[in-house]
């Protein structure tokens, strides 16, 4: 064998091999891919400490400057739904302080004339709690509320609709409230109640209605800045307040 | 190595590491991918099961239950059925990591996770566990009166799945890949090679000596260019072999004539010295003897003084100079009349007066040698016409016609060559070395002209050549 041959052999050889270490190479790194993640503890801290994040915290909460504020930010088309529900703020209430402070706030309710009787027996129901965190691109601020399930037992025979509320998750302020209806409890004034929830809320409501029926009730803010909309249907009620800078995204609406 | 053999092997060389590095980071990046998918899943999973499951101990506390081991082992199991789905694995762990509620024997490995869990935050691990990979997430859940440790746990073996399947497809498709790509380059690098390989072996060829083989390639490419130059190539060194083997053969020929020539006359010198060195002879045969002797040495005189002539025509560089034809047909006049009065053969003359650039000395030999040759052409009693005019703007014509012999007309591109006569025989009484014209035709040529030639037999030759006019000369040599 010369040498010119053994040259082609040995050349081949090589090519032969580039050939078959570009196929079992990736092979390998892939599979090795596996060491770096398999067994590996990754730690996700439940509260970030970034300032930008997280600076709602000394405002005066029954203000009426900030609640408008609040509901603007929430409604006025720079609001970010559904951040990861694992950055909740240390500030915010826990699950048990909103759920109390939801009850308190109901009976509230119910005594201002804001909310029917009966809406009571509901907070015995089983209940399930998640939050909702939303940010604000422009100014960085985070907000965040408790959405409230109370779910009708079977065991009861009650198969009536869900009972929900919205409360700041700050404050524990109710800004929503939907509960099964009957048709006794279509009796009542929806006005009043509507006058009832704003007197709530601090906020001074305008003489004139949009609409009104004895189902239907919606009051303008004096400073034409949000709606109070009272509903009574069939088989459910609801009353919520709602900014008119963005009707389609009405705070109540959304889990109505 | 061959060409083809190198383009073959750096070819398959670039496509397999291209798809290597091509397939790895696309299987790679579809691998984080969905990895980093179902880790956010996973992760968002385990908060629902949490939210779901502080909220059933809250609502049992609310309707009046006491927080006991057992409450939240029911609300475990509660929420296990409620919220989590099949691929969910819950485990709740008390304070102090005893278990109290568990779908998966687990707890060993759970515990190791948990263990150093800080309050409010959580982990996540993901293990293969009999050939499926699990993603745990653990944390802890402050229940205000008590806390506990939600583990749970989802199967992700379908994305590890994916990527084997992946990697599976990426070996079987790279083998194919690899094996068609090798016979497609491999008859690619052939077909590319081709042309290169019909040049080597028309180079061969030409290299052997068939001078006149070409290649044919069809195509326009670089290679195309390649084949058409190297085709010019081959008809320039065509056209110089013929050129050197032309001048070799008249070389021979030349040293053949020249042998000859001067063989013929030391024949005779020898054969009459040695007639008088053996012999008494008479008074009269000794002095034609002598005669013999006499005429041969100054014919072999001529002769060499000729070949000098010619030699130093080829070495030697000439100035041209501006020169009255009047002038120069008086000078060759004054030298050729007493040999044309001594050959009874007349001349007549008629030359324009023009000044015309040549080199004096070698105009003079070349005018001398032409008249002489019609001379020893023409028999006693004709006339040579030697003629000179202008022709057209910046030439001048001069023509020496006899009405001699003639000279036939297939000879007619021979005379110039040395050594080269048409009667030999005549040649030789007249004591001409056959290279008076092919020292005019030289002379003709230093001056950038040629003897044209025009002759019938029976009745004479004529011979033309053109000069430059000075003025016009100049102008164009100044330019």
């Amino acid at each position: 064998m010369n040498n010119r041959v053994l040259i082609y052999v040995a050349a081949m050889l090589a090519v032969a091999l580039i050939v078959g270490l570009s196929i079992i190479l990736p092979k390998e790194l892939l599979y090795r891919q596996e060491n770096n993640i398999l067994g590996k503890i990754v730690s996700i801290e439940e509260n970030p400490t970034s300032s930008t994040r997280e600076q709602r915290t000394d405002e005066e909460t029954d203000s009426i400057e900030e609640l408008h504020r609040k509901i603007s930010l929430l409604t006025g088309g720079y609001v970010e739904e559904g951040m990861p529900r694992e950055e909740l703020n240390e500030n915010i209430m826990t699950m048990r302080q909103a759920v109390l402070s939801g009850e308190r706030q109901l009976a509230r309710l119910v005594a201002l004339g804001a909310l029917p009787d009966e809406v009571l027996d509901y907070a015995n129901y089983n209940l399930i709690a998640y939050p909702v965190v939303r940010q604000n691109f422009q100014n960085r601020l985070t907000y965040s509320f408790w959405t409230i399930h109370y779910i009708p037992s079977h065991a009861r025979g009650d198969l009536r609709g869900e009972f929900s509320l919205i409360v700041d998750g700050k404050n524990g302020k109710i800004y929503s409230v939907q509960w099964p209806s009957s048709k006794e409890e279509q009796r009542i004034n929806t006005m009043a109640m509507g006058k009832a929830f704003a007197e709530y809320l601090n906020i001074e409501v305008s003489s004139e209605t949009v609409e009104r029926d004895d189902r239907y009730c919606v009051l303008f803010s004096a400073d034409g800045r949000f709606v109070i909309v009272v509903e009574l249907w069939e088989f459910y009620g609801s009353i919520s307040i709602e900014s008119l800078y963005d009707p389609i995204v009405p705070i109540g609406g959304a889990h109505r | 190595m061959k060409f083809s053999a190198k383009v073959f092997m750096c070819t398959i060389i670039i496509i397999a590491v291209s798809f290597s590095i091509g397939a790895y980071l696309l299987i790679s990046g579809n691998f984080n991918s969905a990895l980093e998918r179902e880790i956010r899943r996973g992760l968002e999973e385990y908060q629902l099961l949490r939210f779901a499951y502080e909220s059933g101990v809250l609502s049992r506390e609310l309707q009046g239950d006491l927080l006991t081991e057992q409450m939240l082992k029911d609300v475990a199991r509660q929420v296990a059925s409620d919220v989590g789905s099949i691929q969910e694995m819950v485990r709740i762990y008390g304070d102090s990591l005893e278990g109290i509620y568990s779908t998966l024997d687990f707890q060993q490995r759970d515990l190791s996770l948990i263990q150093s869990l800080p309050q409010g935050s959580r982990k996540y691990i993901i293990e293969k566990i009999d050939d499926r990979v699990y993603m745990t997430v653990a944390g802890h859940i402050d229940l205000d009166i008590a806390s506990v440790f939600l583990c749970s746990s989802r199967d992700i073996s379908e994305v590890f799945g994916e990527r084997d399947r992946q990697i599976d497809s990426f070996v079987f498709l790279g083998s194919l890949i690899m094996g068609i790509s090798s016979i497609i380059m491999l008859i690619i690098s052939i077909l590319l090679t081709r042309p290169i390989k019909k040049l080597k072996a028309t180079s061969i060829e030409i290299a052997s000596g068939h001078f006149s083989r070409r290649v044919f390639i069809g195509s326009g490419d670089e290679i195309g260019e390649l084949a058409a130059s190297f085709n010019k190539m081959a008809d320039s060194i065509e056209e110089k072999v013929i050129e050197l083997e032309k001048v070799a053969r008249q070389k021979e020929e030349f040293m053949a004539s020249f042998s000859h020539e001067i063989k013929t006359p030391l024949t005779s010198i020898i054969g009459y010295a040695d007639m008088l060195r053996s012999k008494e002879l008479s008074g009269d045969i000794t002095f034609k003897a002598a005669s013999h002797i006499f005429k041969e040495g100054k014919r072999l005189e001529a002769l060499s003084s000729k070949i000098m002539e010619l030699l130093l025509l080829e070495r030697q560089a000439f100035k041209m100079e501006k020169m009255s034809t009047k002038a120069l047909m008086e000078e060759i006049e004054e030298i050729i009349n007493p040999l044309l009065y001594e050959s009874s053969i007349g001349l007549k003359v008629s030359v324009d007066k023009q000044f015309i650039l040549v080199e004096p000395d070698l105009i003079k030999t070349l005018l001398i040698n032409l008249i002489d040759n019609a001379r020893k052409a023409s028999n006693p009693g004709q006339a040579i016409e030697i003629m000179g005019q202008r022709l057209g703007q910046n030439k001048y014509l001069f023509s020496i016609k006899d009405y001699g012999k003639g000279i036939p007309e297939d000879e007619l591109d021979k005379i110039t060559q040395a050594f080269y006569m048409v009667d030999k025989s005549r040649a030789r009484i007249q004591q001409g070395a056959g290279l008076g014209l092919a020292l005019s035709s030289r002379i003709a040529e230093i001056h950038g002209t040629n003897l044209s030639f025009q002759s019938q037999i029976g009745k004479g030759t004529k011979v033309t050549l053109e000069f430059k006019l000075a003025d016009k000369a100049r102008v164009d040599m100044d330019e």
